[in-house]
């Protein structure tokens, strides 16, 4: 772990992975280059089996990389213990997901205020934060229901909440509307726009054009290359 | 240490497998519960088998008059040894020799009266050095003192029986009088139970009265002795029963000419028998728990497996590798604990009831867990808690975020 300063949000250089299935090598991501301002909104959009959501677990530390360089906020990531993975997951990520993972056994605001728990913060003050994310995602009447209990764009909102939590300065969203009907989509997505509008960086895949169109940039991933030039 | 979130979770992740959660906790509660029994029930027949010798000195020895089985200087085999007073003076100046004291029987037969009531008890002369070999335990009163002794005195320690026949109960015997074969004895204690002996029903005298009273002659049934700390009865043996061959005339070697008993012997031997059986006890009770801990761990196991996805998830919001260790760590123990303290209470509650019954025999009694044994059960089991709980908690923290974000 090494401290750079390049006063960006997310520098990738060169970057490399490949998955090993038995003895045979796929590589995956084939040497990726970008950067990411901070406050930027990027969408990153291509065919599936392009290597997106590889990507994105390599940027929220939720996977490990080949060669090249990971550097988020000024930090090489790479390689670090579990330990040191979760502090940064904890206080620079929060993750959205296309399947929502919120854990079927916890009510919204339980779900919402678990990241302020593995953080230490005291139950009044979770409860409290967690409670006026949820209003704000205009689920104030379904704070104690159980995501089995709510729609999806519900459940997608919830998970926006918890990935807001302890506010961290980047978003990362791994197909965020890809279970939900167009209508709702629409709504998350007006969230995640409003998310950026307050400062946070937000790097969401999509395979909606639509979508990518509220985005400042588009990154276009083809098979585990970037193809579209002169990103910033 | 109390973390009253963590509580929070821990009983939220078990109460989504309430029905598993309780049959593993029980494999524990049962496991504590056997080892409880099991030392409890084994206090109990220590304490009965060790009763049998409560009131005799463990360091005792008994000395009985046999009947020679071999030659001796031309005298035939199958005469009597007829130990006597002189005896005792001999033996008493042997070092290594504490307390001792002879025991003579009156051979007839005494009524014994106490104004109406006539009844008919053996009667005993005995040192007043006795007390402190076999005291007799008593009800009320004491035992005969050298006082006693010296003086001559006319008292007499009696049992329960004898007060029961004389005077039905119904007055303090302390200090009444009681006519034995038509002289006051004043009874000075009463006593409620002896070795080898059904109900008490003798009549215990000094021996010095006893001579003046009712038999002047110096034979004596009984020799006590009580060995001197830093002697053995082993070291002082062979002197001893030298000393008594030549006054009575027999062979050293003949093993049937004085009957011996050696109490520290057979405390011995009793000892490490109770040993042994507490030692198995131990190894049965403490494997049923280890087998209940198995349980837990292996259910643990499976737990951790079903919730792959679930610490995919806490990982990926930012838990560490501690919290998830810890957290699966604090389930597992409190599932043993929990499980474990209802086993002891059981076991505990099972023990008292059977004191509370009363089940006493001459082999069994009182039994009991105490303190050290309860505290001991109680580390045994966090550390099985703990042992139980690290291999699921490794498990739980080499989960990949990742992978288990895939797995469904
Ligand atoms: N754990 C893995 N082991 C082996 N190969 C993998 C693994 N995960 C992904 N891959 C392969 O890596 C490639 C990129 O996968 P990735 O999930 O990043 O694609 P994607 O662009 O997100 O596609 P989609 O749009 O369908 O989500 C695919 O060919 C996939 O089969
Ligand atoms: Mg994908």
């Amino acid at each position: 772990m090494r401290l750079i300063h390049d006063n960006k949000m997310i520098t990738v250089r060169n970057l490399t992975k490949s998955y090993h299935v038995g003895p045979i090598t796929v590589p995956v991501l084939k040497g990726i280059d970008f950067s990411v301002e901070y406050g930027e909104f990027v969408a990153i959009m291509g065919p599936s089996g392009s290597g997106k959501s590889t990507l994105l677990n390599v940027l929220g530390i939720l996977d490990r990389y080949d060669e090249g360089e990971y550097i988020l906020n000024g930090t090489l990531i790479k390689p670090l213990s579990e330990t040191e993975a979760a502090y940064f997951r904890s206080r620079l990520i929060g993750f959205v997901f296309q399947s929502f993972n919120l854990l079927p056994f916890k009510s919204a605001i339980d779900n919402v205020s678990m990241p302020l728990y593995y953080q230490k913060v005291p139950r009044r003050q979770r409860d409290e934060k967690a409670r006026r994310l949820l209003e704000r995602m205009g689920l104030a009447d379904r704070i104690h229901h159980l995501p089995t209990e709510m729609s999806g764009g519900q459940r997608q909102r919830v998970a926006i909440a918890r990935a807001l939590v302890n506010e961290p300065p980047l978003i990362l969203a791994d197909e965020p509307t890809g279970n939900l009907d167009s209508e709702t989509s629409e709504d998350v997505m007006k969230i995640f726009s409003e998310i950026n509008a307050e400062g946070r960086t937000l790097v969401v895949i999509t395979h909606d054009e639509h979508i990518a169109a509220r985005a400042r940039r588009v990154i276009r991933l083809q098979d585990g290359r970037i193809t579209n030039r002169n990103l910033g | 240490m109390f973390d009253f979130d963590r509580w929070a979770e821990i009983g939220q992740s078990l109460k989504q497998h309430k029905l598993r959660t309780a049959l593993t906790a029980f494999g524990v509660s049962w496991g504590i519960f056997m080892l409880i029994l099991l030392l409890g029930m084994g206090k109990g027949l220590e304490r009965g088998t060790m009763a049998l010798y409560q009131d005799t000195a463990t360091n005792s020895v008994w000395i009985n008059g046999g009947k020679t089985s071999q030659d001796y200087k031309g005298l035939t085999p199958g005469r009597l040894v007829n130990l006597d007073i002189e005896d005792i003076a001999m033996l008493a100046r042997l070092p290594g020799i504490d307390l001792i004291g002879p025991t003579k029987l009156v051979n007839k037969a005494y009524n014994m009266q106490y104004g109406q009531n006539i009844g008919s008890f053996q009667i005993y002369g005995i040192g007043a050095a006795n007390a402190g070999i076999q005291k007799l335990s008593l009800q009320g009163g004491r035992q005969i003192n050298e006082l006693d002794e010296r003086e001559s005195r006319k008292v007499a320690v009696v049992g329960t029986r004898v007060v029961e026949v004389l005077m039905k109960n119904r007055i303090d015997p302390l200090g009444s009088s009681i006519l034995v074969g038509g002289i006051p004895f004043t009874v000075i204690g009463v006593y409620k139970k002896a070795l080898e002996e059904q109900s008490p029903n003798r009549v215990y005298i000094p021996y010095a009265t006893l001579r003046n009273v009712f038999d002047s002659s110096p034979y004596i049934n009984q020799i006590a002795l009580t060995i001197a700390p830093g002697h053995t009865w082993a070291s002082i043996r062979p002197e001893a029963v030298k000393l008594l061959a030549q006054r009575h005339r027999f062979d050293a070697q003949d093993s049937a000419a004085l009957e011996i008993y050696d109490i520290s012997a057979e405390v011995k031997k009793l000892q490490s028998l109770m040993t042994g059986i507490r030692l198995f006890m131990v190894i049965v009770g403490v494997g049923t728990l280890l087998a209940g801990c198995v349980g837990v761990s292996n259910t643990m196991l499976v737990t951790v497996k079903e919730r792959t996805r679930e610490f995919g998830i806490r990982k990926a919001i930012g838990a560490s590798p501690s919290s998830i260790l810890f957290m699966v760590l604090h389930e597992t123990l409190a599932i043993t604990l929990v499980a474990g303290y209802l086993g002891l209470l059981a076991g505990v509650g099972v023990i008292e009831l059977v004191r509370g019954v009363g089940i006493e025999s001459d082999y069994f009694r009182d039994p009991q867990i105490d303190l050290p044994i309860a505290l001991g059960a109680i580390a045994v089991l966090s550390v099985a808690g703990l042992i139980a709980g690290y291999l699921p908690a490794r498990q739980a923290v080499r989960i990949s975020p990742i992978e288990a974000l895939r797995h469904e």
